[in-house]
């Protein structure tokens, strides 16, 4: 028989999704809203079609943000694998290492960020926010995580059955771990496509500004075309996150640390 | 749904895109610029009287050329409130910045905020303006009159066409004047078939990216219809690439502002109709009434046509047969 739900656990959830969603629909209500006030879309008229920039922005930002989850899903397979599978020495260093770097707040790393990124040459280019998102520590976290639960046998068998270790890879060990490589996608394209202080930090120019910091620049005065941009920005973000909420749920939870 | 959205998405934000960029240079406002030049012995600036204009409060302002930056960059014109101190030999003695170029003549009417582009002269060629409601101005001998309106026939008109210019250089300084350029009015009138066309290609995409959606578990099908998706696409940039609308006859604010297109050529027709006599009021008449029907039946064919199609092959899909074994038990 199912419990009917406590009328406090009712209200508490209901006042959660209020402040949750409540922002979100005054942002909707609001980019309705022209001089008047009255009902207008012309701040959805300057972002979609008024301006070049707007959409010019959006799609430099989504090219650089697949750019960087795709580094960083790929080299999150290797060293996942590395950790998961091998064996070498300083193993359980190299881990802890990685798992104190990926607990560091970002100010920490951005001012050794920038030395590094202005030695090799790559300040005020989209380089330098592309390289230290590749090589965050959260992905291989992650992927270590789902290559330990899989176990050593059914790699065995097929390294029996003539397999290569690529092989192994591409064919068993990550289709097993579809929930994991999902997570890393979605995690690392969420904090990809949210980055502010890194190009506030490593580009001079506004022009290369990726959209989450050109925001700021489209100006109070023309509130409703601000409030468009800001739905346009949600556009990609939410779309994956529906698409890979379940995966990204069960990956979490692969990747419990087991005593 | 995932596909859908993401697909449905796409195809409109890549529309939206190549459209933006069409609109953003349509949008941008022809001006002949002017700097200040400081007047030591007055204790002020000297800008020509040409570019101070009256602002949206109804005082003396300059409209200031300046740089944005960001999602802003390019060229703006913004309100500059300044204080006219006196006239003096064709100048106006103002408190401007030293250097700071403003806008002396635009191609229509500036509103603060607007995207701006200088000009550069081009080749004078002869054109006729049509001035609707003489009113107290003073018109030149050769002009033709009748029913309210100006026939005004030019041998040289400096390009491109800056209302301003020509209604100042006409009338004299500050004059208010409803002046068009019936070349403007026939460059617009030829650019109606164009962009029916680029209206046709930009619904095609749509129903190229429904295909898609239907399409996909069939990769191949799929593929089709994302290459013809692309070629459109394609076809699209080239047409808006040959579209130049004429500045002057353009909305201020909002280029799809249907309601000052039609009260902007519904005068310009009743100007045309009151000179029948005159060869090139007709000719523009005939163009303009001919190209617009053109442009209008053309796109709601279109979208019927293309409306059809998808209400047909949803149709087509939801018949198929299931897949499986087709046999009967004998």
């Amino acid at each position: 028989m199912k419990k009917r739900p406590s009328l406090w656990a009712v209200l508490a959830a209901a006042l959660l999704l209020l402040v949750i969603l409540g922002p979100f629909a005054h942002v909707v209500f609001l980019s309705f809203v022209g001089e008047g006030p009255s009902f207008s879309l012309q701040g959805y008229y300057s972002v979609f079609l008024g301006s070049s920039a707007y959409l010019s922005s959006f799609w430099r930002t989504l090219f650089l943000c697949v750019v960087m989850v795709a580094g960083q899903v790929v080299l999150s397979i290797f060293a996942g694998l590395g950790f998961a599978k091998f064996f070498f020495p300083g193993k359980n260093l190299w881990f802890f290492l990685l798992l104190v770097v990926m607990v560091l707040p970002l100010q920490v790393t951005l001012v050794p960020n920038f030395r590094i990124l202005g030695g090799l040459g790559l300040l005020n280019t989209q380089g330098s926010l592309v390289l230290p998102a590749v090589f965050a520590p959260l992905g291989t976290f992650l992927m270590t995580q789902c290559f330990r639960s899989i176990p050593d046998e059914i790699i065995e068998a097929a390294q029996l059955d003539g397999a290569t270790l690529v092989g192994v890879l591409w064919r068993v060990l990550v289709p097993m771990s579809k929930n994991g490589v999902a997570s890393v996608v979605l995690l690392s394209f969420l904090e990809a496509w949210n980055m502010v202080e890194q190009p506030i930090a490593y580009l001079k120019d506004p022009i290369q500004y990726p959209l989450s910091v050109s925001l700021a620049y489209v100006g109070a005065q023309d509130a409703p075309a601000q409030l468009a941009c800001v739905l346009l920005t949600l556009l990609p973000p939410v779309l994956l996150f529906l698409r890979f909420h379940q995966e990204l749920v069960q990956g979490i939870a692969l990747a419990e640390v087991k005593g | 749904m995932f596909l859908w959205a993401v697909t449905l998405s796409a195809a409109v934000l890549v529309n939206c895109t190549l459209l933006s960029f069409f609109v953003e240079d349509q949008m941008t406002v022809l001006v002949s610029p002017v700097s200040a030049r400081p007047d030591y012995e007055n204790g002020c600036s000297r800008v020509a009287l040409d570019a101070v204009k009256t602002g949206p409060d109804g005082s003396a302002c300059l409209y200031a050329i300046r740089e944005g930056q960001g999602l802003s960059s390019g060229l703006w014109a913004e309100v500059s409130p300044t204080n006219l101190l006196g006239v003096d030999e064709g100048s106006a003695l103002v408190l401007a910045g030293e250097g700071q170029p403003y806008v002396k003549f635009s191609s229509r009417p500036l509103q603060g905020g607007e995207r701006v582009r200088e000009t550069e002269e081009q080749d004078p060629c002869s054109d006729t303006f049509l001035l609707l409601g003489t009113g107290d101005l003073s018109l030149p001998p050769e002009a033709l009159t009748g029913g309210g309106f100006a026939l005004l026939p030019q041998e040289t008109v400096t390009q491109p066409f800056l209302k301003e210019r020509e209604v100042s250089q006409l009338f004299g300084t500050g004059a208010q004047a409803q002046l068009f350029s019936l070349r403007e009015v026939q460059d617009f009138a030829a650019a109606l078939p164009l962009l029916s066309l680029a209206g046709g290609l930009v619904l095609a995409t749509l129903f190229c990216a429904v295909g898609f959606c239907q399409a996909f578990p069939n990769k191949l099908r799929a593929l089709f219809w994302a290459g013809g998706c692309v070629l459109l696409w394609a076809g699209l940039w080239l047409v808006l690439g040959r579209i130049q609308l004429p500045s002057s006859l353009l909305p201020a604010e909002n280029l799809l502002d249907f309601s000052h297109y039609r009260e902007t050529f519904s005068q310009i027709a009743a100007g045309l109709k009151a000179f029948p006599q005159d060869d090139t009021c007709a000719q523009t008449l005939e163009t303009l009434t001919g190209n617009a029907r053109l442009c209008l039946g053309a796109l709601i064919g279109f979208g019927v046509i293309l409306v059809l199609l998808l209400a047909l092959s949803i149709t087509l899909q939801h018949r198929k047969p299931p897949a499986g074994r087709h046999f009967s038990r004998r």
